[in-house]
């Protein structure tokens, strides 16, 4: 099926609308013409047919007028010789000689006329005549049927019988008429027969002439008189016959004849006329017929046409209008207005197109709008995701700030308590100072430093440094700073304590760190230096000369690596005005933005350059403030701490003697033990010994309170069965209080912190009045150290 | 002479009147029940020390931390009718210019009445 209409839809499919209507217009046109072309070519022909038949009955007419001359003629010839011969009939003949068929019977009828002019110049004969005009007549009544053969006449179905009517009877039978009457007028002995011989031609002939009529009254209904001179014609031809029939007996019955003979002729040539005219009017009607048909066929062949052409532009159009509608439609949608429908108002296949359009559409327009509100309602929940999300990442995040937060916390306050467990109080002496100071790369050191009395009145000094840094270094450095300061506190030999702690530490080393360290003892009595170093740097002494040497060591190996390994002890002097500096390698190793480092060159060159005599804590801070410049800000590399112990250049203050008193009388001597349940019994016995002057013994309370207080809680650390001795002295002017301990050296009157006593109520910090009371009430307050333990005496005058 | 406190409720607020001595080994129950008071938001205590003999820094103490607390919670801690020698520590402190310390009783009275 596919392959047979293939060659149809290749063309249609390469032709717009408008070509697709016009080859069908053109096919059909085509169809139509060739089916009306037979129809009318066949009208056509039959036109030809009945204007020769037409034609053909012009020329007998004119044929049986000259049938009629001829016959007349020949019946006046047989009785006057001297009548001339008939002119030829040169109309008759001009129109015979037009068609070639007729040659031969116009030359028989030329050759029969010239045979009567000849018969007329040479015969008298009546018989003679009659013989040649009637072979004219018989030349003639050939050429009649010639002619009528010529015109088809007996060709036509419908004329036949009228054709044999006119031109084969009604000749014959007025011929056959006329001779009668001249053979009975000539008189001649072969008479009967003839009569008898045109009995038979009259009798055959009236069948046929009644056939004749009876068609062509069919044929023309009007023709209605035909059948009248017929039978009129019939009648004479009868009356002849029998007048003929008495004639043979009777010849007066030939005037008789001859009357009656005229009046059939006559009779015969109406009925001929009236025959002619009849089947004349039919074919002129016939032809007007078939002319009818044709314009009738041309007709509807035109109006089928035009039908055709007008019903395809109406087609076209519509189908235009609607593949317009479509189309606009289409590219409307297309160009983004949705909400195109398109409406299309005839009843074709287009109109589903577009209802399937407008489906898809519509279709088209909710899938969207779904589509739309999946993308919204996706959007929503995306944003409430990020929402969500958000929260979470923010509430995320804030623990893990408060989780650093804390870590941080943690961390400041594990760097508050490594401070705190480093010494920040040092000793400042008439005679010798010390001062140190540490500073953690990272939240937490692993350096320490230590500086600690020993019983017998020497001094501890110690510097380490633990290998790596961060929390881990913090606990060994504390582990390491305990162990060292438990060994050292006893006062053994600083080898000792290296090769004791180095074993210690060993035993429990899980991290496999470990510890430089470099301790000394130090003899403020005679400024000698005993120390061993554990693969620490070599301390640094300053001569007051400003030279600089870095002490002996042995190549000893630091605490931590392997036990049992013994270190050895060296001994150095600081001669008075020296300076000895312990330090790690976060200050050599100290790098610069550049990268550089500290360097011993720098330090060295730093310290002959300093100033001792500004004190040990001034130099410990130039020191860090020198690195610190060095650094210039970037991230330290490791934990920095010094320590420095100065010789003092001056003479011993506790060879100073006190102030003498005039008249000096001891009113109270009261030792008591370092608890603050002492106290009270104390206060009790000196109000009893100032009874008289209540106020002082405020003040002497006062002072002995905030100082005593002071002794038992910080100096002497709790330990209860330590002795105070208290001294109440009373001269002319002054009252004199000594106050005795044997705690570590400590001077309240210079290193206590003095009290900012105008800050408002809330800035003001709790504590730290005592000594502030003790300065402000007494007028000389001052503190000693006189080896065995501090000595306070404070001076009161006893005016008002 | 021990230390002592006499603590008295009125409408107004408390009225102690101390006596003795105040010092490291006597100020700590002092401390501790002045603190309870100012536990309760706008307390009002007025505090007599005709009758105290004596005064450490730790005495001192107590009265700083407790007038701190008294500003934390709204509270009024009024000082009255110290002897000179008492006077004279509080003023070496510097807590007269930070503590409201008024040396008539009466007038004292009256301001604690208005708190």
């Amino acid at each position: 099926m596919q392959t047979l209409f293939a060659p149809t839809v290749w063309l249609s499919g390469r032709l717009t609308f408008s070509r697709k209507y016009l080859l069908i217009g053109v096919v059909v046109l085509l169809a139509l013409i060739a089916l009306s072309q037979p129809v009318l070519q066949h009208a056509d022909a039959t036109i030809r047919r009945a204007e020769l038949e037409r034609a053909g009955l012009r020329a007998f007419v004119i044929q049986a007028d000259t049938l009629m001359v001829l016959i007349e003629q020949r019946h006046v010839a047989i009785q006057d010789a001297t009548q001339p011969p008939p002119a030829a009939e040169q109309q008759l003949l001009a129109a015979a000689q037009r068609h070639p068929e007729l040659a031969d019977a116009v030359t028989r009828l030329q050759t029969s006329w010239d045979a009567v002019r000849t018969t007329d110049e040479y015969s008298r004969d009546p018989q003679h005549r009659f013989a040649t005009r009637t072979a004219t007549i018989n030349a003639l009544l050939s050429l009649m049927q010639a002619s009528a053969r010529l015109h088809r006449l007996n060709v036509d179905s419908a004329l036949d019988a009228a054709c044999d009517l006119l031109t084969v009877r009604l000749p014959l039978v007025l011929e056959t008429l006329g001779k009668q009457r001249d053979v009975l007028t000539l008189d001649l002995v072969e008479l009967a027969s003839y009569a008898l011989g045109a009995q038979v031609v009259l009798a055959e002939a009236v069948p046929s002439l009644k056939t004749g009529v009876a068609q062509l009254i069919e044929r023309r209904p009007t023709a209605a008189n035909l059948q009248h001179a017929l039978t009129v014609l019939l009648t004479g031809i009868q009356r002849q016959q029998d007048t003929a029939d008495r004639a043979l007996d009777d010849r007066t019955a030939l005037a008789d004849l001859s009357t009656l003979s005229r009046a059939n002729l006559a009779q015969a040539r109406l009925l001929l006329d009236q025959a002619v005219t009849a089947a004349d009017a039919y074919l002129v009607a016939h032809i007007e017929r078939l002319q009818h048909t044709q314009w009738s066929i041309a007709a509807i062949l035109i109006g089928t046409v035009i039908a055709i052409a007008y019903l395809f532009a109406g087609i076209y159009l519509s189908t235009l209008r609607s593949l317009k509608n479509l189309s606009q439609g289409t590219a409307a949608f297309c160009s983004g207005r949705l909400d195109t429908r398109i409406t299309i108002d005839t009843r074709d296949e287009l109109v589903l197109v577009a209802r399937n359009f407008n489906t898809v559409a519509t279709e088209f327009q909710r899938l969207l709008e779904v589509i739309r509100e999946q993308n919204a309602s996706r959007q929503r929940e995306l944003e409430t995701l990020v929402h969500i999300r958000t929260a979470e990442l923010a509430k995320s995040n804030a623990q893990l700030r408060a989780a650093g937060q804390r870590v941080q916390e943690e961390l400041m306050l594990a760097r508050s308590m490594q401070a705190a467990i480093l010494p920040q109080d040092f000793p400042n002496e008439v005679t010798w100072a010390i001062h140190a100071a540490m500073y953690p790369a990272r939240e937490l050191g692993g350096d320490f430093y230590d500086c600690f009395a020993l019983a017998d009145g020497r001094y501890g000094i110690l510097i380490a440094d633990v290998s790596g840094k961060g929390v881990g270094a913090a606990f060994f450095m504390a582990v390491s700073r305990t162990v060292l300061l438990d060994l050292a506190i006893n006062g053994g030999p600083p080898s000792e304590i290296l090769a004791h702690a180095n074993d210690l530490l060993c035993e429990r080393n899980p991290m496999q760190l470990f510890v430089t360290a470099c301790y000394g003892i130090y003899d403020p009595r005679n400024g000698q230096l005993l120390y061993a170093n554990a693969g620490h740097h070599p301390p640094l002494l300053r001569q007051a000369s400003g030279s600089i040497t870095a002490l002996d060591c042995a190549q000893d190996v630091a605490l931590g690596v392997m036990d049992g390994l013994t270190y050895t002890d060296y001994t150095a002097t600081l001669a008075l005005g020296a300076t000895l500096l312990l330090y790690t390698d976060g200050v050599t190793e100290a790098l610069s933005p550049r990268g550089q480092e500290y360097g011993d060159d720098r330090l060295h060159a730093w310290l002959k350059a300093a100033v001792p005599a500004d004190g040990a804590e001034a130099l410990v801070n130039a020191l860090v403030a020198d690195v610190a410049s060095f650094v210039a800000g970037a991230e330290a590399s490791d934990d920095l701490t010094c320590l420095v112990l100065c010789r003092k250049s001056g003479e011993l203050c506790v060879d100073t003697p006190l102030p003498l008193l005039d008249n000096m009388t001891v009113l109270l001597e009261h030792h008591l033990h370092a608890r603050l349940g002492d106290i009270p019994p104390l206060a009790e016995r000196v109000e009893t010994a100032l009874a008289e002057r209540p106020d002082l013994a405020l003040a002497a309370n006062l002072c002995l309170e905030e100082l005593i207080v002071n002794t038992v809680q910080h100096g002497l650390n709790g330990e209860s069965d330590r002795l105070i001795h208290v001294r109440l002295s009373l001269s002319d002017e002054w009252l004199q209080i000594i106050i005795k301990d044997d705690a570590p050296p400590f001077d309240p009157f210079t290193e206590a912190p003095v009290p900012n006593i105008e800050l408002g109520l809330d800035e003001r910090p709790i504590g730290g009045l005592g000594v502030h009371l003790v300065k402000s009430i007494m007028d000389e307050a001052r503190a000693y150290y006189d080896g065995s333990g501090n000595l306070i005496v404070l001076l009161k005058t006893l005016h008002h | 002479m021990s230390f002592q406190s006499e603590m008295l409720q009125t409408e107004q607020g408390w009225q102690i009147a101390l006596s003795g001595r105040l010092d490291t080994t006597t100020c700590g129950e002092l401390e501790q029940s002045l603190l309870e008071i100012f536990e309760t938001a706008a307390s009002a205590i007025l505090i007599d020390f005709s009758a105290l003999e004596y005064i450490s820094s730790a005495g001192l103490r107590v009265f700083l931390v407790a007038a701190k607390r008294a500003k934390q919670s709204k509270g009024t801690l009024i000082l009255c009718a110290m002897p000179a020698a008492i006077k004279n520590v509080f003023a070496i402190s510097g807590f007269l210019k930070i503590l409201d310390v008024i040396d008539d009783r009466e007038l004292a009275l009256a301001q604690l009445n208005r708190a």
